[in-house]
């Protein structure tokens, strides 16, 4: 994608890089847009065939889709299993979609470090076009960065779920199955967090590859030095976003849902979660894209 | 009653539920019963105990490091059959694991599907030294005449002893034995993981002799379990003295010799006994109404044994209440160590065997499910003795009826799982996974009848105590409790077969409701209501043109003449009822005015057009909305909207579009 007209219109002014104090989350609010846009219509894209599969099932009951929640799951699970042929290829779908995600989502990967890096010659906060100028320009590194970090984050998944079954296999006759199986999930729970460290370290390396422009790989330099002080931020916005969805649930729980405006008032909770979730991980972007 | 309220669309509540149960070990003790135990109706008084046919006086001594059984011991049978008998017939079951040529291990056998209960590691086999009838002259060794197998089979599993001399009508004969058993590795019901020996099917066994003089013996099949008659056990037990053994029957003596363990345990009243020794067994012992029940399980268990022991709690009176009072003194369960996970899930007189993984989360109640079961089958097996390899749905389909009903009355509609919204019934999944199957072949097949081990499971266990169920939703609870009440007193220490339950259940249902049990059972008998089409419209003199009084009127919108003011709406639904069974349901209709109307109909006819009258137009039309026809085959054709209408799925739409709105927040971009 280093075309030569990405370059230009760049060197020609249309967008500057935005000084430090202006880089924050709440100064751009196109960035969270962008995810928020992504996140939406990529769930869009899954849930509207399966909800139209729903309808099918249940557009001849009185109640709706509430008989297939009744207790004791009769209707449940005849819906599945009359509706299993139809249903399998939207498992296909999800999975396609979050394949899609892992892929082209370089590009609002992209897009939303550009707004909080940069922004227009005037001042303003960068448009959309010029974002999506500016991560088509970087969609190729930041998608080397990810298959490198897929592959990563795989063999450690997969490296600790080996150490696991043979720490597990090894004490089993010693210490028991409780003993062993909990030995097992400590292992497990350290290869997390090697994964988790992974997918912070990816997160880095990607926001210094879109912001370093053409010199990309001193991301890795410089990662090195950030991540020693970003640590904390990753994992306080991991807590709070968790925290969110937990104060969501409390909330609509006690929503009547099948009164019209209890359905409006869950859907608006359960947007703005998806929303505020969208300001964290913006807001932890910036604190990166200031570091570089 | 079925508790149809809708509940709340929480996609996260799942999700954190699991996270933390899992996570967290939480062992949460299932609810009290909601209300007391359905007492049956049945009056029939109970048998105190059996007629003692044979009993067994047995030694077993365990090399553990062959893991062979040197057993010796003495058999006395009586002939309680009508005729002369001048053969006995000895079961020799762990000769089923001495070689793939047995019955149940033979490439093909059916139920074994891919081999997969093979053992994987040694066979097994039991090797009768001595069988010797006492005669006043002197005891004659009978084994050297003994035919191990038939002409045409090669399975040694079943065996003909010749006696020299007829056994007239109630004589009784004297059996000493010495004999080798050989545990293959954990196989099903039987067998050794390392120091862990379950000695099921460990001693030669006499067949059962019917009374009228024939006896009912055969191979061990994969798919097959026991029959045998009552008597008394009497066994000493000689293990290591570091093990722990669990067995049939009261302890009366325990001691340790020679860095032995030797326990001898008696128990009357049973066909069985097995037993089982391990090193690593942690013992739980807890008196429960007049039953002292022992639990041993693995180390780090304990959370388990207190699920089974809650169940216990639950099941002990609530089986007492409906089919009669638990005759013995004490209760074993073994939990076997994951590794001999094959041995659990098995029943025995006196002694029952779970299993699950020690992370089991609370919220899936197959801990409780596996344990009641097992000890349902102190009822349907260990006092009920049917021939369970001829009539395999007495026992486990009628036991798997009573595990799905108490497990429901215990802990709701959640039976199975029970996680936020998500709360699933045991009868829902047995009702739905026979659909299938249930064209196959007859519930009411013999085990070794079978052609696969998939119909072997669905029909017997799901099928007939969905079939039950379904009994139980339409006619009410206090009829199926009074029925198989009755039945469970009669028949307590008899061997029962299909026409004696079906005598007893012809004193509680009506001979239709009978003969759609039958189809069931052993037609293979289905069905499915739907309904096809609706109608519903004004209600209004016709249209049209009429000759009266010589003058010729024109009626109807055409004519200038407006709808009539009444709001009096008028239709019918045509239901319909395919298949062989018929029960009767009812028709909900749901008018726009979000008013209903029940209409029952009888279900015998093939289809009915069932008329209306209403203030409002018709929306909804439900056939057994309440599915009490839990066999239905289809529930999706038991609704229908009138034209205009449209049930909702926007909340779980929405739910389903925030869960993955979430993943993809998580995971993304």
């Amino acid at each position: 994608m280093n075309k030569p007209f990405f370059k230009e219109v760049e060197s020609e002014g249309l967008y500057v890089r935005r000084p430090m104090e202006r880089i924050s989350a709440m100064r751009s609010v196109r960035a969270v847009a962008w995810l928020w846009l992504w996140e939406t219509a990529i769930a869009l894209a899954v849930v509207a065939p399966i909800a139209v599969a729903l309808r099918s099932v249940v557009g001849a009951t009185p109640d709706g889709d509430a008989i297939l929640w009744q207790p004791g799951a009769l209707f449940l699970g005849d819906a599945l299993m009359h509706q299993l042929a139809a249903i399998r290829p939207l498992f296909t779908l999800a999975a396609l979609a979050l394949g899609v995600n892992a892929i082209a989502g370089a590009f609002p990967f992209g897009a939303i470090v550009a707004s909080l890096a940069f922004e227009m010659p005037d001042g303003r906060a960068l448009r959309f076009d010029a974002a999506a100028l500016a991560a088509a320009r970087r969609f190729g590194r930041l998608l080397f960065v990810r298959l490198v970090a897929f592959f990563a984050i795989l063999v450690a998944a997969l490296l600790a779920m080996r150490a696991a079954a043979a720490a597990r296999e090894s004490l089993e006759s010693s210490m028991g199955a409780a003993a062993s199986d909990i030995f097992a999930i400590g292992v497990m729970i350290l290869g997390a967090v090697v994964v988790s460290v992974l997918v912070m370290a990816t997160d880095i390396v990607s926001v210094g590859a879109a912001v370093e422009d053409h010199r990309w790989w001193t991301a890795f330099r410089r990662s090195a030095v950030i991540y020693s002080h970003a640590y904390r931020a990753w994992f306080a916005q991991f807590a709070v976003g968790g925290f969110l969805v937990a104060l969501g649930l409390l909330c609509t729980e006690h929503i009547p849902e099948s009164h019209k405006w209890g359905f409006v008032a869950i859907a608006v909770i359960h947007q703005a979660v998806i929303v505020a979730r969208a300001c964290l991980r913006v807001s932890w972007l910036a604190m990166l894209v200031q570091r570089f | 009653m079925i508790d149809t309220a809708p509940v709340r669309i929480s996609s996260f509540f799942l999700f954190v539920a699991i996270a933390t149960q899992t996570a967290c070990g939480l062992s949460r003790l299932p609810a009290p019963p909601s209300s007391e135990p359905i007492v049956s109706s049945a009056n029939t008084p109970l048998r105190s105990e059996p007629a003692r046919v044979v009993d067994y006086t047995l030694k077993a001594s365990l090399d553990e490091e062959t893991h062979t059984i040197h057993g010796d011991g003495t058999i006395v049978w009586r002939n309680t059959s009508s005729v002369a008998v001048s053969e006995v017939w000895v079961h020799l079951y762990l000769n089923a694991f001495k070689n793939e040529s047995s019955q149940f291990l033979r490439p093909g056998a059916r139920g074994r599907g891919n081999g997969v209960t093979a053992p994987s590691h040694t066979w097994g086999a039991i090797d009768v030294r001595r069988f010797a009838l006492r005669e006043p002259g002197g005891s004659v060794d009978l084994w050297p005449r003994a035919e191990l197998s038939r002409p045409n089979d090669t399975d040694e599993s079943d065996a003909r002893v010749a006696l020299p001399r007829p056994v007239e009508p109630n004589e009784s004969i004297t059996i000493d034995m010495v004999w080798d058993s050989k545990l293959p590795a954990i196989v099903e019901r039987t067998g050794f993981d390392e120091s862990y020996n379950f000695a099921g099917q460990w001693f030669p066994k006499l067949a059962r002799l019917d009374p009228d003089g024939t006896w009912a013996h055969f191979p061990f099949f994969p798919l097959s379990e026991f029959y045998a008659d009552f008597g008394h056990f009497d066994v000493t037990i000689d293990v290591d003295q570091k093990a722990t053994i669990g067995a049939t029957g009261t302890r009366v003596d325990a001691r340790v010799e020679n860095g032995r363990r030797i326990e001898r345990y008696e128990q009357s009243h049973v066909h069985d006994f097995a037993w089982v020794s391990w090193d690593k067994f942690v013992a739980t012992d807890e008196q429960i109404g007049k039953v002292r029940v022992r639990v041993l399980a693995p180390r780090g268990f304990g959370h388990l044994v207190e699920r089974e022991l809650a169940t216990l709690r639950f099941a002990l009176p609530h089986y007492g209440a409906l089919y009669g009072e638990y005759p013995y003194d004490v209760l074993t369960v073994v939990h076997p160590p994951p590794s001999a996970g094959e041995s659990g899930g098995m029943e025995y007189p006196t002694l029952i065997t779970t299993g699950g993984s020690w992370h089991t989360p609370p919220s899936f109640h197959s801990i409780e499910a596996v344990t009641i079961h097992e000890f349902g089958h102190q009822y349907f097996y260990g006092l009920l003795a049917s021939n369970e390899h001829k009539w395999p749905f007495l026992d486990e389909g009628l036991n798997s009826y009573a595990e799905g009903e108490a497990l429901h009355r215990w802990l709701g509609n959640g039976s199975l799982v029970a996680l936020g919204p998500l709360q699933i019934d045991f009868a829902s999944v047995f009702a739905l996974s026979t659909r299938t199957a249930v064209f196959n072949e007859p519930v009411a097949t013999s085990a070794g009848a079978f052609q696969t081990g998939s119909d072997y499971g669905t029909l017997v266990y799901a099928r007939t105590a969905a079939i039950f169920e379904t009994l139980r939703r339409v006619y009410g609870d206090a009829l199926v409790a009074a029925a198989l009440g009755d039945y469970a007193r009669r028949f307590r220490f008899l061997h029962p077969t299909p026409a004696d339950f079906f005598a007893v259940l012809s004193g509680h249902y009506p001979p239709e409701t009978i003969a759609t049990l039958h189809t069931a059972l052993f037609e293979k008998g289905w069905v499915d209501f739907a309904i096809t089409d609706t109608s519903s419209h004004k209600q209004r003199e016709p249209f049209g043109m009429f000759d009266r009084n010589g003058t010729r009127v024109t009626v109807g919108a055409d004519a200038g003449l407006a709808d009539p003011p009444s709001e009096a709406h008028t239709g019918w639904v045509n239901v319909v009822r395919r298949g062989t069974l018929s029960f009767p349901v009812t028709i909900r209709l749901t008018f726009d005015d979000k008013s209903t109307q029940d209409i029952a109909w009888d279900g015998r006819d093939d289809h009915t057009r069932l008329a209306f009258n209403s203030t409002s137009p018709l929306a909804f039309a439900v056939v057994d909305p309440d599915g009490r026809v839990i066999i239905d085959q289809d529930f999706t054709n038991n609704r229908a909207a009138n034209s205009g209408h449209r049930g909702s799925a926007r909340r779980s739409s929405e739910a389903l579009f925030y869960a993955f709105q979430l993943a993809l927040s998580v995971v993304g971009p």
